[in-house]
């Protein structure tokens, strides 16, 4: 351990910083002050709403529960019939009261069908529609719409609980923003204890997905409503003509809304408990297809959004900008420089990664102090903090290589159009027509 | 007129009933052996049969009696009279060549039975002593004209009333069989109405909500290039199928798109209710009674025979 040290000071002394600035500007000049501002621009959205703008939250409530529209709450889902109790439990303690609940079986093998069928009949759900054959969750979602009343369309996924409140507030945006064509909740892990894997997706739930959401819809550039829980105007949806074929459909969505002008908010005290995977290599396989709809939809099927034609918006192209930039960009020169050190420079690695670890390290902790502030339940949050020193080799290593993965296998062999996560035969046809 | 009495093969004296058939009136049992009906009119023949049925003197409910195969046409409409279940059927022109061993066996065990029984009134023993003197099991019979489908002609004309003796003809195979004197073999297994017993029902879908049977069902087609999903009338556009949310024509079933289920729309006006699981109502055709299918009476259905028991018990 005090070799450790001693090489790492000894390196500091005898590195100048215009070699640690050539190896590792994008560190200085891209994601210190990224953090920063993160941090800076929560806390004022999050401050501004709780105490500033109080009273035209207040006065959208009025509103709301005075015109008090029928929300149907869309659940499309395969072989998820397991969890279906524990949503249908929510849905009954929710502080909005009219609700109806569809519940959409794409084709369960398992006994979603006589779960399902059993709720319905129960009263416990208002419909229980059944796809006899699968047809992938954008089909599932689609019959539900065709079926729902609601003026409001919240989908949810089968394994998500909402919290009492969540619909509640996840409506009060519409009665505050012009133009507003979508919602998305703020997802929160509810299987945090199940293993390292899902405590250190509870912490980036927080920290990072979370946080990246506020700021991009205070920015007015937020573009993926996560599947797990959004809200949208059913005449938005229909006039998009609902879901498009998977995965990545979520994303899909709300850039459809984008492009025919309307826009998107995030609503961080509408929470959801979401399910999230336990072990490593089913992580993996999330974000894989998390990723590659990256390109598939952001570089490919939407590639409109970058050239300005009439519809061209500002806000979209930053949208796009900000997820390409970020996600993709950043990935690649992070990766053409880690070979550059090793191929050119490999001794400096030994004093490049513990101080990069311990500047991200920095930086997370004071993302976490940030969090802290805003989160509900501060006593479970600060519980994790042991994990925090993970974090930067979760977020820095696991999940950029992960990422990095799913960005070169889409490019290069269409990957997500073989994801089994949807039928074959949808995504033959989608890559077909390039949806 | 007196009946007219012929004396036929073996001996065997037959008296042909016309007249007496119309006055439903029994003619003196000893003077012949065998009854042979040459009366047209179906409702008087089945009357008589009945009373012949009912008759206490087993001379006279155990005699055997024909139906003219000549007079068939003018019964034929009569079907659910069940006339040749209620006597030992048809013979050809007073022809009984081919029923002489039949007939036999059946004097046989009259001449037999007279000296155990004179009068009987039990109905359960008349009619064990009717099957013991022809050998035969107590089968049923399929129709449609009985009210369960299900009927043993024979046994149901002990009583009046189709439901009653439905009802009561039951009661007493069932006495029989748990008095051991029946022996019941099973044949099949009916619904029936739960309050009128009868097995002319009608089951159809209903609205879950508002248990309307006038529904319409919708196919659901799947468009997989877009994933939208609605009921074939959507995509109908002249002769051709062309989705309404990508304007593409689907073409090939399975490949452009595929039919993943059906929904019902409740066409009840003021319910217009859309589901995919509906009820099942039960109208009974007899009593116009609406049921659950669950609420429906079931009923084994039998072929019964003779046991020892009973055939000892006759003769002690």
């Amino acid at each position: 351990m005090e070799s450790f040290w001693e090489i790492i000071f000894s390196n500091l002394r005898y590195s100048d910083w215009s070699t640690i600035f050539n190896w590792g500007w994008y560190v200085f000049i891209i994601d210190i002050p990224r953090f920063l501002i993160l941090e800076i621009v929560v806390l004022f959205v999050t401050f501004r709403k709780r105490f500033i703008s109080k009273d035209k939250w207040k006065s959208a409530r009025e509103k709301l529960m005075n015109e008090f529209p029928l929300i149907t709450v869309l659940v499309p889902g395969h072989n998820e019939g397991k969890h279906l109790h524990k949503m249908v439990m929510s849905m009954q303690k929710q502080t909005y009261k009219n609700i109806e609940i569809i519940v959409v079986d794409d084709g369960s093998t398992d006994y979603t069908g006589i779960i399902g069928a059993t709720f319905e009949k129960k009263g416990m759900i208002s419909k229980f529609l059944r796809s006899e054959i699968r047809g992938g969750k954008a089909s599932a979602a689609n019959l539900g719409l065709k079926y729902s009343k609601g003026k409001f369309i919240v989908h949810i996924d089968a394994d998500s609980s909402l919290d009492n409140d969540a619909i509640e507030k996840s409506l009060l945006p519409f009665y505050i923003y012009k133009d507003l064509g979508g919602v998305g909740g703020n997802l929160m892990v509810r299987n945090d204890n199940d293993s390292l894997t899902s405590t250190m997706q509870y912490l980036e739930y927080q920290q990072s997905i979370s946080i990246s959401r506020i700021v991009v819809s205070s920015l007015g550039i937020y573009k993926i409503i996560s599947g797990a829980f959004g809200v949208f105007p059913r005449q938005v949806l229909e006039r998009v003509g609902g879901w498009d074929v998977g995965p990545g459909l979520d994303g899909d969505l709300t850039v459809k809304i984008r492009k025919i002008g309307y826009n998107i908010h995030f609503e961080q005290t509408a929470i959801c408990n979401t399910h999230v995977p336990v072990d490593w290599a089913k992580l993996a396989k999330q974000r894989l297809r998390w990723s590659r709809s990256l390109i598939r939809f952001r570089l490919r099927k939407h590639s409109d959004i970058w050239i300005p034609n009439k519809n061209f918006r500002w806000s979209n192209f930053f949208s796009f900008f900000e997820n390409v930039f970020f996600g993709l960009v950043l990935d690649i020169t992070w990766m053409i420089y880690m070979f550059r050190i090793i191929i050119e420079n490999p001794e400096f690695l030994l004093f490049w990664l513990p101080l990069k670890y311990l500047v991200y390290l920095l930086l997370y902790f004071m993302q976490f102090l940030v969090c802290l502030l805003i989160v509900k339940n501060k006593k479970k949050f600060l519980s994790k903090i042991i994990y925090v020193p993970l974090y930067p080799l979760y977020m820095g290593y696991f999940m950029r290589i992960v990422r990095t993965i799913a960005y070169l296998d889409e490019f290069f062999f269409f990957d997500s159009y073989k994801d089994p996560w949807n039928p074959q035969k949808t995504s033959k046809k989608a890559r077909e027509f390039g949806a | 007129m007196p009946e007219r009495i012929l004396t036929l093969e073996n001996g065997i004296r037959a008296q042909l009933l016309d007249e007496c058939i119309d006055r439903n009136e029994i003619p003196d049992a000893d003077s012949a052996d065998i009854w042979i009906i040459n009366n047209e009119k179906a409702w008087e023949v089945r009357e008589f049969l009945i009373s012949v049925i009912r008759h206490r003197d087993p001379k006279i409910f155990l005699k055997p009696i024909f139906l003219q195969k000549d007079l068939k046409k003018f019964y034929k409409e009569y079907k659910n009279y069940n006339l040749k279940y209620l006597c030992d059927g048809y013979i050809q022109n007073v022809n009984i060549q081919n029923k002489i061993p039949y007939i036999s066996f059946i004097l046989n065990a009259i001449k037999k039975l007279n000296e155990v029984v004179l009068q009987e009134d039990n109905l359960l023993k008349k009619n064990i002593l009717y099957y013991y003197s022809r050998n035969k099991n107590i089968e049923f019979y399929e129709s449609s004209d009985a009210l369960s489908g299900y009927s043993y002609p024979r046994i149901e004309a002990c009583y009046d009333g189709t439901t009653e003796a439905y009802a009561n003809g039951r009661t007493l195979l069932y006495i029989g069989y748990k008095s051991d004197l029946l022996r019941r073999n099973y044949a099949d297994t009916s619904h029936i109405c739960h309050k009128c017993n009868s097995g002319f029902l009608n089951y159809r879908e209903e609205c879950p909500k508002c248990r309307e049977h006038n529904l319409q069902v919708r196919v659901l087609i799947h468009h997989f290039r877009c994933a939208h999903v609605a009921t074939e009338q959507n995509f109908v556009k002249g002769e051709k199928l062309v989705c309404p949310k990508c304007s593409m024509e689907l073409k090939n079933l399975g490949v452009d798109y595929d039919k993943p289920g059906k929904i019902f729309y409740c066409l009840n006006e003021i319910c217009g209710n859309e589901f995919q699981k509906p009820l099942i109502g039960v109208h009974c055709i007899n009593c116009k009674t609406e049921q659950t299918p669950s609420e429906l009476n079931v009923e084994k259905i039998y072929t019964y025979e003779l046991t020892q028991k009973a055939i000892n018990e006759i003769f002690n």
